[in-house]
């Protein structure tokens, strides 16, 4: 018998398809595929939909209550401001003056006066006591300036600012405390910390859920997988509805967590308005940001493919590896 | 010409159980073949040696002069497409339709829909199945679920056709129908090996093969 010698290449040419409009088809032959799956086992969907949701949910809705408090300006205090106070015997003159020698310092992103009518007027309004203003002969509080430093400043640097106006004429107080901004500083941080952690924890659940989904439906179609092997499928090609599957499931996961967050900023609206309010600033929370829509729903795709990826890589080789008619 | 040759086959699940061992086999091209021997001689695990499903233990499969058994996975994907398969059993999908079933092989090559459906009802008409193309594979006989298997192997235009016991469940007259729809197919130019235990298969065969356990050996077969 003639033996001719091995080759690398099969006997025969692949049929497969280079073009790129041809790969587009199969992608919305995939596709169509995976929404059948999704749609005939619609609990399963849901279920998975559902976990999968509440774990983005979870942590996205943390990032966004934490991005509304920072955009308010009402965030955990940090060395980016201090209020100065001024002696009762101080002069318009003095205290426009000082305010101007303050803002031209290199630290100094922005100094509000605060006039001390302006602060008893809040003051008795805050304290519901609006009666007691005409009984008041004397006004006794100062007035003040509220200066705003460069968030990149150290702690030591405004500090260095802070003894430079207590230098300064007709200066009583300046409120600044670096301990309490260190500490506030440091409980915002811990804050960070933990928000990343549960993120980092409720995606790797989202992705085992997904992973496990992905599994069920490779074992639940093993028959099918078997026969596209057999006519001579490329692994690409049995892979590629149970990829399309993840996606999808994190898809629907993305827009679960979308509604659940916006239930529950609804739901929190109202204190939460009161809140700012009272720091004078006011802000819609009912609706979401589309950044956030695109951010919520590009993640929970990723982690749906991700989840896939590996599912498919898993067991699909294993299916084809340990083939038996 | 020949188009598969086995050269000094062997196979075995494990030390214990060797299935083949030192086999040759040629086949013509464009011969109908047929490969018999009794229930374990080895017959579907040589057809699952010749698609590629499994690795010999020891020699080479030339498929068009070329070492299958040196082949990467997805050159052999790619082999096997140029591989009609029909078997007894489990050939298609249940919850897919008989047109999906048959327009399988046409998807992978990323045909049109338009250009799927005329070619798919062409080869069920060519086995006798039109008007059953939105049928569920279980809501149909034994004997027509063959014929579509038939022509989803056909109509991937294969080189080589492989069939295991393709008749092993239909009655006499229906088994030689789907007998003579093989038969047919090497006068197109297709090769088509066959396991079978029906004679009558066999009679229309241009070449027969009988796989038989050694007596001496531990129960691994070879050609008489």
């Amino acid at each position: 018998m003639s033996l001719i010698k091995a080759q690398a290449t099969p006997p025969w040419p692949a049929h497969e398809p280079t073009e790129k409009q041809v790969r587009l088809r199969e992608h919305v032959r995939y596709c169509k595929e995976a929404v059948l799956q999704l749609i005939t086992q619609v609990l399963t969907t849901f279920f998975v939909m559902s976990l999968i949701g509440v774990s983005i949910a979870m942590p996205a809705g943390t990032w966004v209550l934490r991005d509304y408090l920072s955009h308010a300006d009402l965030a955990w205090p940090s060395e980016r401001g201090f209020n100065v106070f001024f002696t009762n015997h101080a002069t318009d003159s003095q205290i426009a003056s000082t305010a101007q020698t303050i803002a031209s310092h290199a630290f100094v992103t922005d100094v509000q006066t605060i006039p001390k009518d302006v602060a008893l007027r809040e003051y008795l309004t805050a304290a519901d006591l609006p009666d007691i203003a005409a009984s008041i002969v004397e006004n006794p509080l100062p007035d003040a300036l509220t200066v705003f430093v460069s968030d990149s400043i150290q702690t030591t640097k405004v500090t260095e600012l802070t003894d430079f106006i207590r230098a300064l004429d007709a200066i009583d107080l300046v409120s600044y405390d670096p301990e309490i901004v260190v500490r506030f500083s440091a409980i915002a941080s811990i804050f960070n910390r933990i928000l990343w952690l549960i993120g980092v924890v409720f995606c790797l659940f989202a992705l085992f859920v997904t992973a496990t989904a992905v599994r069920i439906a490779i074992q639940s179609r093993l028959h099918e997988i078997r026969i596209w092997h057999i006519i001579g499928s490329p692994r690409r090609t049995i892979r590629g509805p149970f990829l399309w599957c993840g996606t999808l499931y994190g898809l629907l996961g993305g827009i679960f967590a979308l509604v659940l967050l916006s239930l529950v900023l609804i739901y929190v609206e109202e204190p939460l308005s009161r809140l700012t309010a009272s720091y004078g600033v006011s802000r819609n929370m009912q609706s979401l940001e589309w950044g956030v829509v695109v951010i919520v729903i590009g993640i929970s795709a990723a982690l749906g493919l991700t989840s896939a990826l590996y599912s498919t890589w898993r067991y699909i080789r294993k299916v084809t590896l340990n083939w038996e008619i | 010409m020949k188009i598969v040759e086995f050269n000094g086959i062997s196979h075995a699940f494990d030390e214990t159980t060797t299935i083949l061992q030192d086999l040759s086999l040629s086949i013509e091209e464009q011969a109908f073949h047929c490969i018999t021997g009794p229930s374990g001689s080895g017959k579907t695990t040589l057809l699952n040696l010749l698609l590629g499903l499994l690795r010999p233990t020891h020699g080479e499969i030339f498929v068009n002069q070329c070492n299958i058994c040196s082949l990467a996975e997805p050159q052999i994907a790619a082999y096997r497409q140029h591989i009609g398969t029909v078997f007894q059993h489990n050939n298609l999908i249940p919850h897919r339709s008989v047109y999906e079933n048959v327009a399988l092989p046409l998807w992978l090559r990323g045909l049109r829909d338009k250009a799927i459906r005329i070619q798919v009802q062409e080869y069920l008409e060519r086995v006798g199945m039109a008007g059953f193309e939105d049928e569920l594979p279980p809501h149909l006989s034994s004997g027509d679920q063959q014929r579509v298997a038939i022509a989803r192997a056909l109509i991937a235009r294969p080189k080589i056709m492989v069939a295991d016991e393709p008749t092993g469940n239909l009655d006499k007259l229906l088994a030689l129908s789907v007998a003579e729809l093989l038969k047919h197919q090497t006068s197109i130019g297709m090769t088509v090996i066959t396991v079978t235990h029906d004679e009558n298969v066999a009679a229309l065969a241009d070449t027969v093969s009988r796989l038989e356990p050694h007596a001496q050996e531990s129960g691994a077969s070879t050609f008489l």
